[in-house]
C-alpha cells in the first residue's frame, strides 16, 4: 500500500466524479441492452440505511423479471407492488455499479450457483443503498431455470468503504474503454491477490463461510436450525 | 478505444523505492490489463487511463529501440530478460528500473499474458548503462535501427560475453541474487507451475 496522497486522492476522485457524472443514464435498459418503459429514477448523492436485521427478498423468473418482493423491498426501494411487478430487475440498478459486477453475477446465477456481491442500488426517490446479496435458484425437472430468490441484507460499512474503490476503478475503465478491460482489470487484481471472487468477500467482510451462510438467516437449513450464532450481526456491525 | 498519448518529457527523475515492486500483466502483445498500486503511484496515471494501452506508453525515448526488439524476441519466447529500462512517467519525469519477466501460457502452447515485474535500478549501473544508450540512439537516429544492433552486438562480441552475462557484470551481481532481488530463490524454484504467482507477488 502507498501513503495517502489527499491532493492526488481528490483530485482522482473530482476526475472520476466527472466521468460518471458525463455518462448518467437517463432512460435504463434491460440485461440485454434493451430500452424499456419504465423511467429510471435520476441518482442523487443520499444514502438510505438498511436495518441490518431485516432482510429485503425478491423472486424473478430466469431472466430477472421481477414476481415478487417483500415489504420490506417495496419500502426501501420506494416503489409500489404495480410499479415494480413485470419490471426487469435491474430497475433498481445504480449507474456508479460497473458492469462486470452483473455480468458475473449472472454468470453464476445463470449456473444455479449462489454470488455474495456487494451492490449499490437506487431507490425510487433516487437514493442510494447498499446491499450483500445472496441467492438460491429454483430448476424445473428438465434441469432449467424457474426462478431465482435473491436475499439482500445491509453491507458493513468498513466492506462498502473498500468495495467503493474498487468500483469507482473499475467503472472508469469500463466509461472509458470497455467492460472487457474492466474485467481484466479486475481478474488482474484477483490474481495478484492470490484469491477467488468469493475469497475476496469473504476477506472483505473479515468473515468465513460458515460465518456468511448464517447471516442469510436461510430458513429450513440444518446449519440454521442448530446454530446458536446470533451475534453475527453485532459482530458484522460492531 | 481511447489511445494515450505519451507525454513530453522533463529532465527530472523519479526515484523508486528499492523494496517495493511495479508489476503489470499485459496481453501477449503487450496490451495493459492490470497493474498493481506502486505502478499507478509511481507512473502518475489513473488506472482507467492505462488499462487497454499498449504498455509503450511508458516507453521513454531516450531508449534504444535495439533493448526493446531484444526484449520481445525473448518474450515472444517465453524467456526471461533482465532490461535495464528508463521509463516515462505521466508528468513527464523518469524513472530507471530493472526488469524480470515471466510468460503465461493456454493449453495450446499460445502466449496469453506477460507478468512484468520491476524494480529500482542501482544508481552505478544506470550510469554505465545510460552512456551505452546514449551510443546506440545516436546511432539508431544517424544511421538506423540494424545499424545501432549491429554495433551492440559487435561489442558483446568484442567482451566475449552474451547480453545476460553483461547485464550481470554491470549490476555486478549474479544469478542467485538477482533472482533473490526479485523476490525469487532457489527453494521456489522447485515448486510445481502453480506457484508461479506465489514467486510473482510476495
Amino acid at each position: 500500500m502507498y501513503t495517502l496522497d489527499e491532493k492526488k486522492l481528490r483530485e482522482t476522485n473530482n476526475k472520476v466524479e466527472t466521468l460518471l457524472k458525463k455518462h448518467q443514464i437517463g432512460n435504463h435498459s434491460d440485461i440485454s441492452g434493451n430500452n424499456v418503459n419504465q423511467k429510471h429514477p435520476i441518482p442523487i448523492d443520499k444514502e438510505i440505511n438498511l436495518d441490518p436485521s431485516k432482510t429485503i427478498m425478491s423472486k424473478t423468473d430466469a431472466r430477472g423479471i421481477i414476481e415478487y418482493a417483500n415489504s420490506y423491498f417495496m419500502e426501501i426501494s420506494g416503489y409500489e407492488e404495480y410499479e415494480l411487478m413485470g419490471q426487469p430487475h435491474n430497475i433498481i440498478r445504480h449507474p456508479d455499479m460497473p458492469q462486470v459486477i452483473f455480468k458475473l453475477l449472472w454468470e453464476r446465477i445463470n449456473k444455479g450457483e449462489n454470488i455474495h456481491a456487494f451492490v449499490k442500488n437506487l431507490a425510487k426517490d433516487g437514493r442510494y443503498y447498499w446491499v450483500l446479496t445472496n441467492f438460491e435458484t429454483k430448476f424445473d425437472e428438465n434441469g432449467a431455470i424457474v426462478s431465482h430468490y435473491a436475499r439482500r441484507k445491509a453491507a458493513p460499512r468498513s466492506a462498502v468503504y473498500e468495495i467503493e474503490k474498487l468500483y469507482k476503478t473499475l467503472r472508469a475503465i469500463e466509461l472509458r474503454q470497455d467492460m472487457k478491460t474492466a474485467e481484466n482489470y479486475f481478474k488482474g487484481l484477483l490474481e495478484e491477490k492470490q484469491m477467488t471472487y468469493d475469497d475476496f468477500i469473504l476477506n472483505l467482510l473479515n468473515i468465513d463461510k460458515q460465518v456468511m451462510a448464517t447471516y442469510f438467516d436461510v430458513p429450513n437449513t440444518e446449519k440454521q436450525r442448530n446454530s446458536k450464532k446470533r451475534g453475527i450481526i453485532g459482530r458484522l456491525f460492531s | 478505444m481511447n489511445k494515450l498519448v505519451r507525454p513530453t518529457p522533463l529532465d527530472r527523475e523519479i526515484k523508486l523505492d528499492p523494496s517495493r515492486v511495479i508489476m503489470s500483466k499485459t496481453d501477449a502483445r503487450g496490451i495493459i490489463e492490470y497493474a498493481n498500486d506502486y505502478f499507478m503511484e509511481i507512473s502518475g496515471y489513473e488506472e482507467y487511463e492505462l488499462m487497454g494501452q499498449p504498455h509503450n506508453v511508458i516507453r521513454h525515448p531516450d531508449m534504444p529501440k535495439v533493448i526493446f526488439k531484444l526484449l520481445w524476441e525473448r518474450l515472444h519466447r517465453g524467456e526471461n530478460i533482465h532490461a535495464l529500462v528508463k521509463n516515462l512517467a505521466k508528468d513527464g519525469r523518469y524513472y530507471w528500473v530493472l526488469t524480470s519477466f515471466e510468460t503465461k501460457y493456454d493449453d495450446e502452447g499460445e502466449i496469453i499474458s506477460h507478468y512484468a515485474r520491476r524494480k529500482a535500478a542501482p544508481a552505478k549501473a544506470v550510469f554505465q548503462i545510460e552512456k551505452l544508450y546514449k551510443t546506440l540512439l545516436v546511432i539508431e537516429k544517424k544511421q538506423s535501427p540494424e545499424a545501432s544492433k549491429k554495433y551492440f552486438l559487435g561489442l558483446l562480441e568484442e567482451k566475449g560475453i552474451d547480453y545476460d552475462t553483461f547485464i550481470l557484470s554491470i549490476l555486478e551481481a549474479d544469478q542467485t541474487s538477482l533472482d533473490a532481488y526479485f523476490g525469487f530463490n532457489k527453494r521456489i524454484k522447485k515448486e510445481k507451475k502453480g506457484g508461479i504467482f506465489k514467486r510473482m507477488f510476495n
